[in-house]
């Protein structure tokens, strides 16, 4: 295990290294394996929901087939505590492993007042109530249901924690973030309370009402933050809503909270992992203004790695790489070929981490003969 | 309807080790099931 330990130990220098722009002796690895590493496996999805001690078994087959040297973890929504409550809004594919998730949202246009006037009220026990039909029973139901979910999600928590303990002491491998949560207030009304259409329609219709409620949910939120700098690795966030927005509402309503979350987490010694979904090149000159060099890692999505890496990759660090689609039909030899040009150009400084470009979920996403030998050609080509 | 309020039941399930005996896992427990309820 001692040796274990040591690589453990030299990746994470790496991985601290190159977040600093200070080249490390490799180009970090990641492994983006949500569900897709439970397909890999072989195995279902509800049977690690049912016995959580089972998720680090379910990765140890991609962790030992294909290269990493960071992980993101393992699952990440305890279902059968939904289910608990009566909820269906996530469920399992008809693959047996890929988890989705209906909107869940129930929070009409006309709630705003009962939001202001009650914030946790409101959340708790009005939109609670509304999202969970096991919360309208009597009290000492309700109570017990309660209870079954605290003990399923420390269960769950549990399972999780036994993998990333797998993955340190038998793979040498840190998780990429471990502590801090960055939420700004107006992806918590998109993801959570209002929606898609509801949070587009309330920029224009509610704006008002809508600033205040940022206001009121930034009090719930901004302690999140608190827990960074106090692990080994960083924060995270992943950020929804940004890529829908024009300049103007991203600077007037997402940004002043994003900004000061992450610097919050930045005084504490720490570093937010800003996951960028959609495209976000229109706001990278706002943000290079704004936040300080290596203040944040720009994990892309939509948005190109040698475009983007041209533009932000002196200030902040990003993660990127080719896309889960080029990894399922590409040819070998493509894929290598498309890693060598990112990192002859990205990698030079520090400042570079590799990953494909959105969490892998579904056995479907990638060819697994081309995602192990592109792993394994950018952590050798990736030797500086 | 529901005969209880859920902030309140919150602050109970707090303070009552009958579920669980460990003070600091059942009120992380509790804080963290604040967030679970809001965000799921």
């Amino acid at each position: 295990m001692e040796s274990k330990i040591n690589l453990y130990n030299q990746r994470l220098a790496d991985y601290k290294n190159t977040c600093n722009h200070i080249e490390p002796k490799y180009v970090p690895v990641v492994g983006y394996y949500l569900t897709w590493a439970v397909g890999y496996a072989g195995m279902k999805t509800d049977d690690l929901l049912d016995n959580p001690d089972l998720i680090a078994e379910a990765y140890r087959k991609v962790y030992n087939d294909v290269y990493a040297d960071l992980s993101w973890g393992g699952l990440t929504t305890p279902i059968r505590a939904l289910q608990r409550l009566g909820s269906d809004a996530f469920f399992i594919s008809e693959d047996g492993h890929t988890i989705q998730h209906k909107e869940h949202c129930f929070m009409q246009a006309d709630d705003y007042d009962a939001l202001l006037a009650e914030p946790m009220y409101f959340l708790m026990d009005t939109l609670g109530k509304r999202k969970f039909p096991e919360l309208n029973k009597s009290k000492e139901e309700v109570k017990k249901a309660l209870i079954d979910v605290m003990n399923y999600v420390n269960k769950f928590m549990a399972g999780n924690g036994k993998l990333n303990q797998v993955l340190k002491e038998e793979y040498g491998v840190p998780l990429l973030c471990d502590r801090g949560k960055v939420y700004p207030p107006l992806d918590v009304v998109f993801d959570r309370l209002r929606g898609f259409q509801g949070t587009l329609t309330d920029l224009k219709r509610k704006r008002e009402e809508l600033k205040l409620a940022l206001g009121v949910l930034d009090k719930i939120y901004r302690p999140l933050t608190y827990p960074a700098g106090t692990g080994e690795t960083y924060a995270v966030d992943t950020l929804h809503c940004p890529t829908y927005l024009n300049v103007k509402d991203f600077k007037e309503l997402f940004w002043p909270y994003l900004k000061e979350y992450c610097m919050e987490v930045y005084n504490r010694g720490s570093k937010t992992f800003l996951v960028m979904e959609g495209q976000w090149n229109r706001f990278y000159e706002l943000m290079m203004d704004e936040l300080p060099k290596d203040s944040v890692i720009c994990v892309l999505d939509a948005d190109s790695t040698i475009e983007s890496y041209k533009i932000i990759g002196d200030h902040f660090p990003i993660l990127g790489g080719i896309t889960a689609s080029d990894i399922k039909y590409l040819s070998k030899q493509q894929c290598l070929d498309a890693a060598k040009k990112i990192i002859d150009e990205c990698a030079p400084g520090g400042g570079f981490i590799w990953s494909v470009d959105k969490a892998l979920i579904s056995k479907s996403d990638v060819n697994p003969e081309n995602l192990i030998a592109l792993n394994q050609f950018v952590h050798e080509y990736g030797k500086y | 309807m529901s005969d209880y309020n859920i902030l309140e039941l919150f602050e109970e399930l707090k303070n009552d080790a009958s579920w669980c005996e460990d003070e600091a896992l059942r009120k992380g427990s509790v804080d963290r099931l604040v967030y679970f309820i809001i965000e799921q």
